[in-house]
This record gives structure tokens, sequence and C-alpha cells, in this order.
């Protein structure tokens, strides 16, 4: 029923998926959302990687080669033996990340980007040309998302704040949805214009 | 506790604790028509029905009072009521509730009501076996489980908290505020919250999820002589897929009827799509001016999800929208399938004849409340 995504993912792994397939996620994956995404671009994309940032920079781009960047603002707690857990972890709104995501996907080879509300055409596209996804996580199962996260392994820019910092983390059977493939589907395209439809037939009724 | 408890007493004040030694304080309750045995008392589960005519004809006073968050007036106020009214209830204590609103906030952010969990488990069913919406009620339904369970919040956009009290004649309000504002410090540092009150420009975090006006919180004085708080934990992916509509406008172009606020709501939901973590409820205002249709939209969100409109007009439109809205084929998460809603609830209030107000509050399936009463010195707590 579901598909079994594990990190380092292939292209061939993320072409094979389309909209509607359940997927459940497991490896070493990243949380990123507004911050983290504009300081890609800023530091790495467009602006050539000032040497501050040259670490931070070589483990993002070992880390999220084939891997998957989360859309999170985690609630984070600490056990008696001071490591880091997740409290809460479930996803945020993606469509901030739309004017970095494309760019953000093929400079870092990421295959997959979790996240909720969908997200619009240059992400899409950016599916297509780099063999890519958009997984959409359960909206509100925090509790639920938290237990699959396993183990947080690190942090980087944790000057962002704690939900705005990347978190290196390790994941087991994170359930997610593919809602925008490779090939150029958007469910969210496809629900809004076949809902429309709908809402008009049924206000003519 | 209990020792805390008589600790605060205040001596002479009005108050909400009636203590054993003073039993005849109910009594007199009760014969001034104002004890729990006087009819129409709890007549309905909600408390919402509450408003509108107290029970000796007089209105009730609403949430929206123009004394309601004038600490200056309240005072007054209080003073004012205090010698005659107050003196005839004598034997009421003001007790620290403080301790009781955290088990409220903790409730009502880690356990979902059984209405709304049993309108999940349905839904399970009538969705397409192994579809991504099953799928994803499935999940939702793991989550309920696991948080009650583990305390853990539902989910970890624990929202603006708006309580509702009501409260007998001559209970200081300000007294209350104190004590709301304290128990969700308390349960922020206790992560039953995340702090959540931001400035608004600089977006600077308070850090205990209080600020200026925040958390919500509606005030109702009531002929009942027990203390009842309603909170609800409104999360923002949900409360930014509300809507508003004045009927008819240019853009909006609608009859000033009940085809017109179908009309309205129908456009809402298509509007919303899965944003707010469908499958959701609405709580729809009908009437008023902007802000009193919007309370009342939001109070729909404590009725219980089985219950009936006393309106059969706007009962029998509640269960059209409900089917309609869920045809539109959105689903849960905005996968597609069969649920959208787990319900509508609609209300009316008088409006200027110039003004048609539908408005529209979107609540996410995490849809946390609970109600605390404090009565006879028992305490409750439970879902809606
Ligand atoms: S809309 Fe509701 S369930 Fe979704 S993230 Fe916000 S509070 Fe949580």
């Amino acid at each position: 029923m579901a598909v079994k995504l594990t990190v380092p993912i292939s292209e061939e792994d993320i072409r094979a998926l389309k909209v509607g397939d359940q997927v459940l996620v497991t490896g070493v994956i990243f949380t990123g959302r507004d911050a983290a995404h504009k300081y890609m671009m800023d530091n790495f994309i467009k602006g050539t990687c000032p040497d501050s940032e040259k670490e931070t920079y070589d483990v993002l781009k070992a880390g999220l080669a084939g891997s998957v960047i989360y859309h999170c603002g985690p609630v984070v707690g600490k056990t008696n033996d001071g490591k880091h857990t997740f409290v809460a972890a479930g996803p945020t709104t993606s469509i901030r990340e739309e004017p970095y995501q494309a760019d953000v996907m093929g400079h870092f080879g990421v295959r997959a980007v979790i996240g909720k509300g969908g997200m619009r055409d240059r992400t899409l596209a950016g599916c297509k040309e780099h063999g890519a996804v958009y997984l959409h996580a359960i909206g509100g199962a925090a509790t639920l998302i938290a237990e699959s996260v396993k183990e947080v392994l690190d942090v980087y820019k944790l000057d962002f704040g704690v939900p705005e910092a990347f978190w290196k983390i390790r994941v087991e059977d994170f359930p997610c949805v593919v809602t925008m493939d490779s090939h150029g589907e958007s469910l969210h395209d496809k629900i809004r214009t076949d809902s429309q439809k709908k809402l008009q037939e049924i206000l003519a009724s | 506790m209990q020792g805390n408890l008589s600790r605060r007493r205040l001596k002479d004040g009005p108050g909400i604790e009636r203590p054993e030694p003073r039993a005849s304080a109910r009594a007199d309750a009760a014969m001034s028509g104002m004890g729990p045995g006087t009819p129409g008392f709890a007549r309905d589960y909600c408390p919402m029905r509450d408003y509108g005519e107290g029970e000796h004809g007089q209105a009730a006073v609403s949430p929206w009072h123009p004394e309601r968050d004038t600490g200056k007036l309240l005072l007054a106020h209080a003073t004012r009521k205090t010698p005659s009214k107050m003196r005839r209830l004598g034997g009421f204590h003001m007790q620290d509730i403080t301790e009781h609103l955290v088990e409220l906030i903790k409730s009502a952010s880690t356990d979902l009501g059984p209405d709304v969990q049993n309108a999940l488990s349905t839904a399970v069913e009538t969705e397409e076996k192994d579809s991504a919406a099953q799928g994803a009620l499935l999940t939702i339904l793991d989550n309920v489980e696991m948080s009650r369970k583990t305390g853990r919040p539902i989910c970890q956009d624990t929202g603006t908290p708006i309580f509702y009290v009501w409260y007998p004649v001559g209970v200081s309000q300000l007294q209350i505020r104190k004590q709301v504002k304290a128990a969700v410090r308390i349960a922020t540092e206790k992560t039953y919250l995340r702090p959540n009150a931001v400035e608004a420009l600089s977006g600077k975090n308070s850090g205990d999820n209080t600020g200026e006006d925040f958390p919500t919180i509606h005030f109702d004085e009531w002929e009942h002589d027990y203390v009842k708080v309603g909170l609800m934990l409104k999360g923002g992916g949900s409360e930014n897929c509300g809507a508003q509509y004045s009927v008819p406008s240019q853009d909006f172009p609608a009859a000033r009827d009940i085809t017109g606020v179908r009309k309205a709501v129908l456009d809402a939901a298509c509007k919303a799509q899965g944003l707010g973590c469908a499958p959701g409820i609405l709580g729809v205002g009908i009437g008023g001016d902007r802000a009193t249709s919007m309370i009342k939209a939001k109070e729909q969100l404590f009725r219980r999800l089985t219950d009936s409109n006393e309106d059969a007009e706007l009962d029998a439109m509640e269960k059209r929208l409900h089917r309609e809205i869920n045809e539109l084929g959105i689903g849960p998460m905005g996968f597609g399938g069969k649920t959208t809603v787990l319900g509508v609830k609609m209300a009316q209030l008088h409006r200027v004849p110039a003004s048609f107000f539908v408005s529209i509050a979107y609540m996410c399936w995490a849809d946390r409340r609970k109600l605390l009463t404090i009565k006879n010195g028992s305490v409750t707590i439970e879902a809606p």
C-alpha cells in the first residue's frame, strides 16, 4: 500500500511516484523553513559562499543530496542526558518557500520536500526538472510525527531560533502523500479545479 | 488544595465557592430564583444557549458587553453590585481557580472530544479503502490516541486560547482575568501550549502566551450560582481559512436570505480547500455587525457535532451544507475524498437593515475545546 522511501533516494525511485501515492520516509533528513531557505538562497545560490558559512555549506551539500527538506518548526525538548528530542513536529505551510524551493532542490540535489498545503508552478517545474517530489504530511499530527523522529543528530544555524534552524534528524516511516510529482502533476491543482467545477454545479442545482 | 482554597477566600467578597457550613446560602439563592432548582436551569448542555434571555426575562449580559474589557468600569460595576445583591448571596466565596484552568488547558490541548473523534472514525468508513484520504484520517486518529496517552499537544500549533467565562453576579472579572493569564503562563511552561503570542508588527514573541488582548477572554455574567469556563484552542492555519461576506457586494452577488448564506458558505469552503487541515468544522454567523457576526460564528464551534439547531430552517441548512460541501470532493488535507467537513453550525443575530453579513469561522479537525464547571465545590472538565 504505502511505498517506502529510504534516504539516499534515487531519481528512479522518484520518477516511479505519482500523485496520490502514500509513502513512508526513512533516513536522515533536514528541517528548514523561511529563514533557512532565504539563507541558502542568499549565501549559496545567488551569493558565493562566504568563508564564515563554508562549514555549514559542506554539511548541507553532503547531507541534502538525495535527501529531504522538511518544512517544520519543531517544539524541541532535552532529555536528561542533554540530548535534543522533538516533542511536536507537524508540518508548516509550504507556500512561503515557493520563491526558493526549485533553486534549492536543483542546487543541493534534494529529492523530496515535505510540508503542507502544497506549492505552485515554480516548484512543480523544479520537481520535473530535477527529479523531485512534494510530499504532503498530515497537518496537525504533531505527536505522531514526533514519534517517527527517532533521533536528533545535530542542529545548524541555531541563531535563527529553534523553529527556523536546520535540524538534522533521523526519521523512520514518516507518513506522507505525494501531492506534486516529477511528471508535472499537482494533486492540489486538480482538486482545486474539480471542486470549483462541482461548486458551480451545486449552485446551479 | 482545600487549604489553599480557603486561604484565598475573600472574607466578605462575592464568590463562587460555597463552603459547607454556609449551606443555607444555597436555599437563599434558590428562593431568590437563582439556584439549581430554578426551572430552565441547565436547560441545555451547550452554554452558548444561555445567551439572550435571562431566566427572569432580563437580557443576559453577552460577551460583547461594553463594560467587558475596561478594568475601571469593572471595578465600578463590582462595587455597585456588591452591597445589596451580594449580601443576599452571602456565603459564596471566591476561590482561586488557576489550577483548574491549567487542567482545562491541558485537557483541551491533549484530549480531543468524543464527538469529533467519533466523526473522524465514521469518516474512515466512508472513504475509499487504502486511499490517501483514508490514510490521512487513520493517521489523525492514531495521533489523537497518542496525544491522549502521552499528554502531549494534539497539534504543535496550540493556537489562540479563547476563553468564555460565565460567572455569577458579583464575581470579579479582574480576578478571573488574572487567573486565566496565570494559568496560560503555567500551561506554556508545562508545554501544554506553544508560546504563540507575537507582537503584531515586530513579530516579537512574548514567550508566555500573554500579551495585548491575548489570550482572548469573553465574559458573561449569568444568574446561575456557579462558574463555567469554556476554552477553545484556535489554530492559525484554520483561522486563516475563515471568511466574511457582505451580501450582496460587487464581487459577491447573492440574495439577502438563506440562499445567499448557502452560497457564501459553499464559496468559503471551496476557497479553503484542505488548507485549514481538513476535515474542518464550520461555524457560521448571520447578521450582526462585522465583529459580532464573527464572534457568533466562533461560538457555534462550541456546539456538539451531533446536536440539532433549534431553528428548523437553520437546522435544515446545516445538514444540507454539510452534505454539499462534502460533495466538493476536497477531502482530508485536500487529498480528495468525501470528508471535507465534519459539520456546519449556524446562528443568526439581529442586524441593521443596511447590512447583511455572513461570517464563517473555520475550525480544523484538531477541534480542541473543553468546558470547566465549578459547582458546589466540585470541579468537572468535559467536552461540550
Ligand atoms: S490548522 Fe489546526 S491541525 Fe492544522 S496545523 Fe493549525 S492548529 Fe494544527
